[in-house]
C-alpha cells in the first residue's frame, strides 16, 4: 500500500523480518518491508505499482501466530509483527521450492531458444530457491507459442506462468485492457480478443513486466544473448519526462532497452516511441574530423578545430545560437557562461516543437521531444515559450537576417523545419558553425565550418527533466574516435575568447570531470551539495525558478571559472 | 472416448471481428435490458446474457461476445475470459439438441460408458462432434448431480434419468419423430424421471 515517506508522517509499527527489527509505515507489505531490511523476497506476480493479484504464491512468508504461511505482498504490517522468510524458517523455503516445482511442470525446456535466458526471473529464482532436479514424468501441456499479440509483443503461450502482471498493466495503468486470461486449469492462455490486437503506445512494457519469457519484443527478437551485452543506466532522451531505462549495447548498436524503476518519474514503464526509437539518436554517416566547406560546392577541406574556434571568435558579439534540446544541462550552463562574458547581443534558442498527446500516451508521456529544455530554462538561455523563441530565430535565418551563427547538435533542428529556405538562410550567413554527427546532409554541406560531433547515448551527464528532476545519464555507446561532445568545443572557443572555464584542459577532461566541477560551481545546485552518486540514486528534485543569474552580477560562478588560471 | 475438454485455442489469424454492431431478437434484447438492473455493476450480468446470446446464435461467437460487452461496456476480452472459463458456454457449433453424458464416479459405475457407446453407435459422434444435419451433437460431462438415478444425461436444459440403451432409444426417437414442433418438457415429463420445475431459460 504506502511506500513511506508520504507528505504526511503515517504511523510507524515496528516488526521484526528474520531477527531483524524494523520501523515502517502501518500497512506497508511485507515485500517492501522486507527490501527495507535489505532482505529480498522473491516474487512473480507482485509487482509495486499494480494491484495485488496474489496468485504466483513465490513470496510466502511465516508470521508468528499465524498457523499457514501467508502471502507478504497482500500482508500489511502491524505492530510487534514477527516474520521468517526463507532465511529462517525450512517451512517457507520448503513451500518456495514446492512453488517453484509446480511452476515448473508444464513450463517449456525452452532456455536454450528464449530470448529471455540470463535475465529469467524463473532461473534466478529455480537456482536460488529450488535447484533440485525434475520429478515430473508426464507429457507437459501444449499450448501455441509465437503468437504475435501485436506489433510490438510476441507471446509464448507455454512459457507463461499465469502472473497477470500484463493483464493488470493494460487494465490499471493504460486503461486499453487488451489483454485477457483464457481458459481456465492447465490450459490458461493469455490473449487478445480476436481481431483486437495489443498496440497501446506503452505496449512494450508488457515486455519489461512479464518475469519470464512468454512476451518478448518482436523488434529484437533472437538479437543477441544479454551477457554479450554491456548495459548503461541511461535516461531516455526522446522527450522530457526523462524515463530511466538500462541500454543494452553490443558492438555499439543499441540491442535492448529496458526500463528501470523510479517511483518519481516512470514508475517503470517506459513508451514504444522511447524504447524502440533509441537508435533515431545515432546517425549512420559520421563525420571524422573539422572541415570546412568550399565555396561554390566544391566539397570541403580539412581545418583543425582551433582554425573554426578562431572563425567564430570574431562573431561571438551577435551569435546565434540554435541548441540540440538533449544538450547536457552542463553544456547549457558553459553557454551560458560565454554568453555572459563574450556575446552581449548574443541569443540561444532550443529546438522545442509541442505535440499532443492522447489520453494513453499522457500516462508516460511530455508534449514534447525536448529531453533537457528545462535546463536551458534554468540557466537562463531561453525563457517561458521556448517554441516562440525558435520559431522567431528559424524566421530570421529563412529571411537571411541572421549574420553568425552556431548549432550545437545534430537536433538543434527539429527535421520539419530543415526546408531549402532554412538552409538557405544557414548558407547565407558569414560564419555559421555546426557541430553535427550526420555527414552528407544538405546541412553538413552548406554549413561554413563542422565540427563533429556526438550524440546524446555518447554522453555522460546531467538532464533535468519536465518537472525538473536532476537525473544523471551514463553514456550508452561508445563514440568514434575522432567526434568530441559540444562542451569541449564551447570550453575551447571560451578559450579563445580569453576566459578558461573549466578547471582542466577540455582535451583532458572527460564527461565525469565535467559534471563534477559543475556540481560544485553551478551556484544552486552547488548549495545542495550533490554529489553524481546521490544524483544516480533516483534523481533530485530541483527548485523550479531560474537558477543561474543575468549579466552583470558578479558571483562565486565567475570566481570559480578563474581560479585555475 | 476422448477427452473432450472445450479449450478455446486462441488463433487471431482465423477469426475477423465482427464490424457492424448485432442486435439480436426482439426478446432476447428485453430480456438482457431486464437482467442488467438486477445487479450492482453491470458486468455481473455477463453470464446471463451470454446464455441469452448462446441461445440466440446456437453459441457463442464472436458476434455473441460483441453483443454482450456492448451492452455491458466491458472490454470483449473480458467476456471472452468468462465465456471460455465455463464447458457450458459452447465456443463451437452444438447440434440443435446437444447430448451431455455424465461420466463421473456414480454414473460411470452404472453404464455411463455403454450410453456414450450408444450415442456414437447411433449417430456416428464422437464427443466434440455435430452431425450433418446440425441436429444432433454429443459432449461427455463431469457430474450433473443427479448421482441418484445413475446413469443419465442431459439434452439442453432436460436431464433424462436412470437410462438404459432401450430408453435412451425411445427418448431419442420421440425427439426425432416431434421435433421441430418439439418441447422438450413434453418428452421428459413422458419419458424420464425428470426434475419438476427445473428452471430452464424463458428464450425458447
Amino acid at each position: 500500500m504506502s511506500e513511506g515517506n508520504a507528505q504526511q508522517r503515517p504511523d510507524l509499527v515496528n516488526i521484526t523480518i528474520d531477527g531483524k527489527q524494523i520501523q515502517v509505515p502501518k500497512g506497508t507489505n511485507l515485500i517492501e518491508a522486507a527490501k527495507r531490511a535489505e532482505i529480498d523476497i522473491p516474487h512473480y506476480c507482485y509487482h509495486p505499482h499494480l494491484s495485488i493479484a496474489g496468485n504466483c504464491r513465490m513470496c510466502q512468508v511465516s508470521v508468528k501466530g499465524q498457523p499457514k504461511l501467508t502471502i507478504a505482498c497482500n500482508t500489511g504490517a502491524a505492530e510487534g509483527m514477527e516474520v521468517s522468510t526463507h532465511h529462517t524458517s525450512k517451512e517457507v523455503a520448503d513451500a518456495q521450492a514446492g512453488t517453484l516445482e509446480f511452476i515448473l511442470i508444464n513450463h517449456p525446456l525452452d532456455c536454450t531458444v528464449c530470448d529471455q535466458a540470463g535475465h529469467c526471473k524463473l532461473q534466478d529464482y529455480h537456482f536460488e530457491y529450488n535447484a533440485r532436479p525434475s520429478r515430473f514424468l508426464e507429457e507437459k501441456v501444449q499450448k501455441v507459442k509465437a503468437v504475435p499479440l501485436g506489433p510490438t509483443v510476441m507471446l509464448d503461450g507455454e512459457r507463461c506462468i499465469m502472473c497477470t502482471r500484463c493483464i493488470r498493466f493494460c487494465d490499471e495503468v493504460t486503461k486499453t485492457s487488451e489483454l485477457g486470461m483464457l481458459n481456465r486449469g492447465d490450459q490458461s492462455v493469455i490473449a487478445v480478443s480476436p481481431g483486437k490486437e495489443l498496440n497501446n503506445p506503452l505496449s512494450g512494457s508488457v515486455v519489461d513486466l512479464c518475469p519470464v519469457g512468454a512476451l518478448t519484443h518482436r523488434t529484437w527478437r533472437f538479437n543477441t544473448r544479454i551477457w554479450f551485452t554491456k548495459q548503461s543506466d541511461a535516461i531516455c532522451p526522446g522527450c522530457s519526462t526523462g524515463c530511466n531505462v538500462k541500454v543494452a549495447q553490443r558492438d555499439n548498436a543499441v540491442v535492448q532497452v529496458k526500463a528501470r524503476r523510479n517511483d518519481h518519474v516512470n514508475k517503470e514503464w517506459l513508451c514504444d516511441e522511447g524504447r524502440y526509437g533509441f537508435g533515431r539518436f545515432l546517425s549512420e554517416q559520421r563525420i571524422s574530423g573539422c572541415y570546412a566547406n568550399l565555396a561554390g560546392g566544391q566539397g570541403h577541406k580539412a581545418v583543425t578545430v582551433a582554425e573554426v574556434v578562431q572563425a567564430l571568435k570574431g562573431a561571438m558579439r551577435t551569435l546565434t545560437v540554435l541548441m540540440a534540446p538533449e544538450l547536457l544541462t552542463e553544456e547549457y550552463y558553459l553557454l551560458k557562461q560565454i554568453f555572459l562574458r563574450a556575446s552581449s547581443l548574443g541569443r540561444a534558442v532550443v529546438a522545442y516543437r509541442g505535440r499532443s498527446l492522447t489520453p494513453v500516451e499522457q500516462v508516460l508521456m511530455s508534449p514534447d521531444r525536448a529531453a533537457n529544455f528545462r535546463a536551458a530554462q534554468v540557466t537562463g538561455l531561453v525563457g517561458e515559450d521556448p517554441e516562440r523563441e525558435y520559431d522567431e530565430v528559424l524566421g530570421k535565418i529563412r529571411r537571411k537576417e541572421i549574420e553568425h551563427v552556431l548549432i550545437l547538435g545534430e537536433r538543434a533542428i527539429a527535421p520539419a523545419d530543415l526546408d531549402d529556405a532554412l538552409i538557405e538562410g544557414l548558407a547565407a550567413a558569414r560564419v555559421s558553425v555546426g557541430v553535427l554527427t550526420e555527414g552528407d546532409t544538405p546541412l553538413s554541406q552548406r554549413l561554413s565550418y563542422v565540427v563533429p560531433g556526438r550524440s546524446i547515448l555518447e554522453k555522460s551527464g546531467l538532464l533535468i527533466n519536465r518537472a525538473h528532476r536532476m537525473q544523471y545519464t551514463q553514456q550508452a555507446v561508445e563514440f568514434p574516435d575522432g567526434t568530441m561532445p559540444e562542451w569541449r568545443f564551447l570550453a575551447l572557443l571560451g578559450e579563445a575568447c580569453g576566459f578558461k572555464m573549466l578547471p582542466s584542459a577540455p582535451q583532458q577532461m572527460s564527461d565525469r570531470d565535467l559534471t563534477r566541477w559543475y556540481l560544485s560551481v553551478e551556484p544552486v545546485i552547488a548549495s545542495l551539495g550533490l554529489s553524481i552518486a546521490s544524483i544516480k540514486n533516483g534523481g533530485v528534485q530541483l527548485p523550479a525558478a531560474p537558477h543561474t543569474v543575468g549579466a552583470g552580477t558578479t558571483t562565486s560562478e565567475t570566481q570559480g571559472a578563474h581560479s585555475a588560471l | 472416448m476422448t477427452d473432450n475438454a472445450q479449450v478455446f485455442h486462441i488463433n487471431t489469424r482465423g477469426i475477423q471481428a465482427v464490424r457492424e454492431p448485432v442486435k439480436l431478437s426482439e426478446a432476447a434484447e428485453k430480456r438482457a435490458q431486464e437482467i442488467i438492473p438486477l445487479y450492482p455493476q453491470s458486468r455481473s450480468a455477463v453470464m446471463p446474457l451470454l446464455y441469452i446470446a448462446q441461445e440466440e446464435l446456437g453459441h457463442v461467437t464472436q458476434q455473441a461476445v460483441e453483443w454482450v460487452a456492448a451492452r455491458l461496456s466491458m472490454p470483449q476480452v473480458q467476456v471472452w475470459e468468462v465465456a471460455t472459463f465455463y464447458t457450458m458456454f459452447h465456443k463451437q457449433p452444438v447440434g440443435r439438441y446437444h447430448i451431455q453424458v455424465c461420466r463421473t464416479l456414480p454414473c460411470a459405475l452404472r453404464g455411463a460408458r455403454t450410453i456414450s457407446e450408444f450415442v456414437h453407435q447411433r449417430f456416428g459422434l464422437r464427443p466434440g462432434e455435430v452431425t450433418q444435419d446440425g441436429m444432433w451433437s454429443f459432449e461427455e460431462v463431469e457430474c450433473l448431480g443427479s448421482c441418484g438415478t445413475a446413469p443419465m444425461c442431459q439434452i439442453n436444459d432436460a436431464f433424462f434419468e436412470n437410462l438404459t440403451e432401450q430408453r435412451l432409444g425411445e427418448i431419442l426417437g420421440r425427439i426425432e419423430k416431434e421435433q421441430p414442433d418439439l418441447k422438450l418438457s413434453t418428452v421428459r415429463d413422458s419419458l424420464g424421471a425428470g426434475l419438476a420445475g427445473h428452471p430452464r431459460s424463458e428464450i425458447r
